[in-house]
């Protein structure tokens, strides 16, 4: 009886698995490597599938093992191998005709949802454009008021000249003489005007000078354009990618390190298409590879991305990153300020000594769960008793802490 | 009066006149002024540039010599085949003994290094979203991933397998077994202790108390 209810059961689960598993059957088993269109994945698009294979037996034959199919010389079978850079599809022998059959359904079925609406577009990407803006915009402004100021006065001496000769009033004679004179006597006789002008004068070199000096190997707010329009802000704001993904070496020495591009591949295998430059921008990381998104092979001439670096020490600074991320705790923004708002990567920092010994200043260190250095951190405890514990009080003030 | 106001006026223009001279921004596409260059660029080689050898400007980062082995380098017995995928499930065993440590640190670096494919709960559905649909990963808990065990966990994050690309380059190996460790405890909080019928001699379910 039992063995009866156990079949019955056995029975109606697949029938049940039937019509519901197909597309969990095919979530769990195809969906990596096979998409429901004709999409390449890894393997072919299995959109008409069926149609493909003239004997249905052989296709749920090839789906449990290919390799006995291929084995056993069927054209179509390798054929499908070869293009395919000959990888191999994994064994399914668990699976049923009626679990084949659900998959296939599913497939059958299958309709691509409506393209989602490109929230992606909007802003990312569209930044930086207004940079130049105000330089260039100043001086053609000025140069136009300038012209302007020109025309008016010229006008206006015109306006006199009439309306003296109406009138019949003379007008004052002009001055005569050489042109030293003549801007001599102008000078003697606008005295205001001169004396503000030379104060505007004096005061924009001031400024001017002031703020170059001042800037003298200060990078912050250099923001190059870079070979490739990588977004962080699509990275790492909108999908969320964690920093340390593609910097991690952030996290295991001394520079926060450049990604090779086959961390790029990762996610660019699949996604070969961006929302904001289409195919052109991740077409460049194919061609830094030597790769080719239709086959999916690999060439024999690599080229390296020269991505422009933005943030520069001097020589005679030393900066550890690893120090910083994991023995100090300190966020990627904490110094580089919002990345995953930003498009084009922006030095957010002054990236100056002064800054550096600021922050060494205010920073407090956590002594908690570090048992290793527990008899030195009591020690410590007891000589600031009372005071913050700053970076600058074990050693973070030290010349040859950075300097060596 | 009316000097008094063209004065005034001239004054206003003048600091105005200053200030916007002044707020020019400095173009962002140049670094800016360096004092002494050389204190910056040293003739020492830097990493991400370029030197000039032979008259040919060539990449500072080289490709190691042919047969270099990296320190620390611990060959891998396993093929990038199929079989090499069976081989290591059925005979790689976690190495790490203290399983609860394991796991603390797998989460660290499951959110760092998974997370935004497998999503939070390994489910499948990570931050990454390819024209709105989430990227084609398969969760961990359906029928043939539920049962995986940690030497294909290892090979995979070892190779790549499918659409994943290997993960050797950017994990070490202890730290890939903290990330096999941290998918079992995933699993069994998702399916409970009976929902998983994994080689039970595994450490992991072995050592760790129930999880709810």
């Amino acid at each position: 009886m039992s063995k009866f209810l156990l079949v019955l059961t056995t029975v109606f689960l697949s029938l049940t698995a039937f019509a519901q598993d197909g597309e969990k059957l095919f979530n769990a088993n195809c969906k990596s490597c096979h998409a429901p269109t004709d999409k390449r994945v890894v393997g072919p698009g299995l959109a008409g599938v069926e149609g493909r294979w003239k004997d249905r037996a052989l296709l749920y034959k090839w789906i449990k093992n290919n390799k006995e199919v291929l084995a056993s010389g069927d054209s179509y079978a390798n054929e499908l191998y070869n293009t395919y850079n000959k990888s191999v599809m994994t064994i399914f022998p668990a699976l049923t005709d009626k679990d084949i059959d659900g998959i296939l359904k599913y497939v059958a079925e299958y309709k691509a949802p409506p393209d989602a609406t490109p929230v992606a577009t909007e802003a990312v990407g569209a930044g930086n454009t207004d940079s130049t803006f105000s330089t260039y915009t100043l001086v053609g402004l000025g140069l136009l008021f300038l012209m302007l100021m020109f025309v008016l006065i010229n006008v206006r001496k015109t306006l006199a000249k009439v309306d003296a000769t109406q009138t019949g009033e003379t007008l004052p004679t002009e001055f005569e003489g050489t042109l030293g004179q003549k801007v001599s006597n102008w000078i003697s006789h606008n005295k205001k005007v001169v004396a503000v002008g030379s104060l505007v004068i004096i005061g924009y070199l001031s400024v001017l000078g002031w703020n170059t000096l001042s800037g003298i190997g200060i990078y912050e707010g250099y923001q190059p354009d870079q070979p490739i329009k990588f977004s962080h802000k699509l990275h790492a704001g909108k999908n969320a990618v964690s920093c340390i993904y593609c910097h991690g070496s952030a996290e295991r020495g001394k520079a926060a390190g450049v990604p090779s591009a086959n961390v790029c591949m990762n996610c660019h295998k699949y996604i070969q298409e961006g929302p904001v430059y289409g195919k052109v921008e991740i077409a460049k990381i194919y061609a830094a590879l030597d790769y080719n998104p239709d086959k999916q092979t690999y060439g024999n001439n690599p080229k390296p991305i020269k991505w422009i670096k933005v943030h520069n020490l001097p020589d005679h600074v030393y900066f550890n990153h690893a120090q910083h991320v994991v023995v100090g705790k300190v966020e990627c923004q904490k110094c580089h300020g919002p990345v995953q708002e930003m498009d084009t990567i922006r030095q957010y920092s002054q990236l100056t000594m002064g800054w550096c010994i600021n922050c060494h200043r205010e920073t407090k260190v956590s002594m908690e769960g570090n048992g290793y250095y527990k008899e030195l951190h009591d020690k410590l405890a007891v000589k600031y008793k009372g005071q913050n514990l700053t970076v600058s009080k074990i050693g973070g003030l030290e010349c040859s802490k950075c300097h060596y | 009066m009316k000097i008094n106001k063209s004065y005034s006026l001239l004054v206003t223009g003048a600091t105005l006149a200053v200030l916007a001279m002044s707020s020019c921004n400095r173009n962002p596409l140049s670094p800016g002024v360096e004092y002494m260059p050389d204190m910056y660029r040293g003739p020492a080689l830097e990493t991400y540039s370029q030197t000039k050898l032979n008259g040919k400007m060539i990449p500072t980062a080289f490709m190691p010599v042919t047969g270099s082995i990296a320190r620390g380098f611990e060959p891998y017995q396993f093929a990038n085949t199929p079989e090499g995928y069976e081989a290591a499930g059925a005979s790689l065993k976690n190495p790490l003994t203290d399983v609860s440590n394991a796991e603390t640190e797998g989460k660290e670096l499951f959110i760092k290094y998974c997370i935004h494919c497998h999503g939070e709960k390994g489910d499948g559905v990570g931050s990454i979203k390819v024209k709105g649909e989430a990227f084609p990963v398969p969760s961990y808990y359906d029928d043939v991933h539920k049962l995986l065990p940690d030497g294909k966990m290892f090979h995979t994050l070892h190779f790549g397998k499918g659409l994943m690309g290997q993960h050797a380059s950017q994990l070490s190996k202890t730290e890939r077994w903290k990330l096999v460790a941290y998918v079992n405890k995933l699993q069994r909080e998702g399916l409970g202790e009976t929902g998983t019928t994994k080689d039970t001699t595994k450490i992991v379910v072995a050592i760790m108390p129930k999880a709810k």
